[in-house]
């Protein structure tokens, strides 16, 4: 009984996956037709650190007062140059950095102060609000999770709620944000079921969604292909008549039928509705109908009915031919 | 149903085992480990004070270890692609990285414990059309892993191996574009969504009567 084991599979996990197959399905079409990152993001502007080199006596890297570093970079602030110690080389910016920061002509440990961040930020954004006093945040920071690093964060009061990020060290910038590129972010935490704010798609709780959701489609596609229980229709067979009495009334039914119409069909036709929740597939084993106690019995009734109803005559009327069954009770009309 | 169910099991499947696989992983992140070697800043003969001398338009300068000797990598600001690489002891320009080179850097950094199984030479074409030698590091292990290694900088920057080929066919197919992987935004997929979007929403339908539907007693 493999159809009714994959009915019964499906539509529990349908139950299960239901709502979040619907926002995996209106998050893509999000996606694809909605979504336009590059117009999100306005009042950006690009932040001109680099001075000129040239003619500039730079201090010796191998006399800085340092451990040796595992690289060292040249890096610019607002016109002047600092070496950049690195002491890891994460593959990824967002993995935590281990760096120290020297002033590069004179050889000194170098800090960035709030001011300086001020005024890259005020640089760095063309809007019209005005910055916030910079502060410098520890990871998680909401707006970006991946980030292992303390950032400074500078808001501005415009209409998106622009913030922008900028390095601990270098203060240079690392992401400028608002809140339309907060709605794109929100329908990713969807579509990615990342409630955790992780900001990556492999946790447990979507991979449980996402196997839940094979079976549940392959067992949707196996019921298509084999679920149907189509019986060939046969135009020329004679109608007989279908005897219905009534618990509820005297007064009992007579239908005119084709015999190769199931009773389930057949009643349905003359607009009396069995209960049930397949309709018609022999799946739910709710249509229970009153025949004779030597109707024959199917493996689906066996599956769905218990001897002691199978013995008193009790069937399923999607599984009997009119032909076969041709006086049943129902409760009511 | 019958037009998108091929569709839904295909974006199921897909699904399912891109985040079953460590997105890290897939992009080959294990498979090398990222230099850790101290610089030594003792042999430094030539300084940044001179090589700013000798290449006034240096941009980007970065002070690495490449084959055991301290090398300054930089860009000049007239041409921003190409990687420059100047040994910082001699103050002269490195040639291009050799086969024999490229395989100890891929023999330092890959993690794994098979050999090489072929190093080839490719030469990458960038999307502005320059074009990049390379050095291509097979590994003889059970994901063909190989490393892409830059001619030039001698920096590894392609990780590779099968589960990534993998990967991008089951993104072409979740996304529906199916020659290069690169447009979200294609019709074909819109459509199927749609009609994705009005099936599911028919099903909740459904379900909802259903529930609300006046029951008859079952026998």
């Amino acid at each position: 009984m493999m159809r009714l084991l994959m009915a019964n599979w499906h539509k529990w996990l349908a139950l299960l996956v239901f709502m979040q197959l619907l926002i995996w399905l209106t998050t893509g079409l999000y996606f694809n037709s909605l979504m336009d990152s590059a117009d999100n993001v306005t009042t950006e502007r690009l932040v001109q650190h680099e001075g000129y080199l040239p003619g500039r006596q730079l201090y010796p890297v191998q006399a800085i007062a340092a451990p040796p570093p595992v690289a060292i970079s040249l890096v610019w602030v607002l016109g002047s140059p600092y070496y950049q110690f690195d002491y890891n080389q994460p593959l990824h910016d967002y993995y935590l950095k281990q760096r120290r920061l020297f002033n590069a002509t004179t050889g000194v440990p170098w800090q960035i102060s709030p001011e300086q961040i001020a005024k890259i930020a005020e640089q760095a954004y063309s809007g019209r609000a005005t910055g916030s006093k910079p502060v410098l945040i520890s990871p998680p920071i909401d707006d970006l999770p991946r980030q292992q690093n303390p950032l400074w964060q500078v808001r501005f009061a415009d209409e998106y709620s622009t913030a922008i990020y900028l390095d601990a060290l270098t203060g240079h910038v690392i992401k400028h944000t608002n809140d339309r590129q907060r709605f794109d972010d929100l329908m990713f935490t969807l579509h990615f079921m990342d409630y955790s704010g992780s900001g990556f798609f492999n946790h447990p709780l979507i991979i449980v969604f996402a196997t839940a959701t094979c079976l549940l489609s392959l067992s949707g596609g196996y019921l298509l292909i084999f679920g149907s229980r189509q019986r060939p229709a046969a135009q020329s067979a004679t109608p007989v008549t279908l005897t219905i009495n009534f618990a509820s009334t005297a007064e009992p039914a007579r239908l005119e039928v084709r015999p190769t119409d199931t009773v389930f069909n057949a009643l349905s036709k003359h607009n009396i509705e069995l209960p049930s929740e397949c309709g018609g597939a022999g799946t739910c084993g709710k249509c229970r109908v009153q025949c004779s106690a030597d109707t024959p019995v199917n493996d689906v009734e066996h599956y769905h009915l218990s001897e002691q109803q199978l013995a008193s005559g009790i069937r399923l009327g999607c599984q009997q031919l009119t032909g076969t069954c041709q006086q049943l009770q129902l409760p009511y009309r | 149903m019958r037009f998108v169910g091929l569709q839904f099991i295909l974006w199921a499947v897909t699904g399912l085992y891109m985040v079953c696989l460590d997105i890290h992983f897939i992009h080959g992140e294990p498979l090398t480990h990222p230099s850790s070697v101290p610089l030594q800043l003792n042999d430094i003969t030539y300084s940044t004070s001179h090589l700013l001398e000798d290449y006034p338009d240096a941009t980007a300068i970065t002070l690495v270890t490449l084959l055991q000797k301290p090398v300054y990598r930089f860009r000049s600001a007239s041409g921003q692609r190409t990687v420059h690489v100047v040994d910082a002891i001699t103050g002269l320009p490195v040639d291009l990285l050799s086969q024999a080179q490229a395989r100890k850097i891929a023999e330092a950094a890959y993690t794994g414990s098979a050999v090489i199984e072929k190093v080839s030479p490719l030469i990458s074409r960038a999307a502005d059309g320059a074009l990049n030698p390379l050095w291509v590091v097979r590994f003889d292990d059970f994901a063909s892993s190989t490393l892409y290694i830059e001619q030039q900088s001698g920096r590894i920057i392609r990780r590779r191996h099968n589960y990534w080929y993998v990967f991008d066919w089951m993104w072409r197919l979740h996304i529906m574009d199916y020659d290069d992987g690169e447009n979200v935004t294609n019709g074909w997929l819109r459509t199927v969504s749609l009609v994705s979007v009005l099936a599911a929403l028919s099903g909740l339908t459904l379900l909802i009567l259903r529930l609300a539907r006046r029951r008859r007693p079952a026998l």
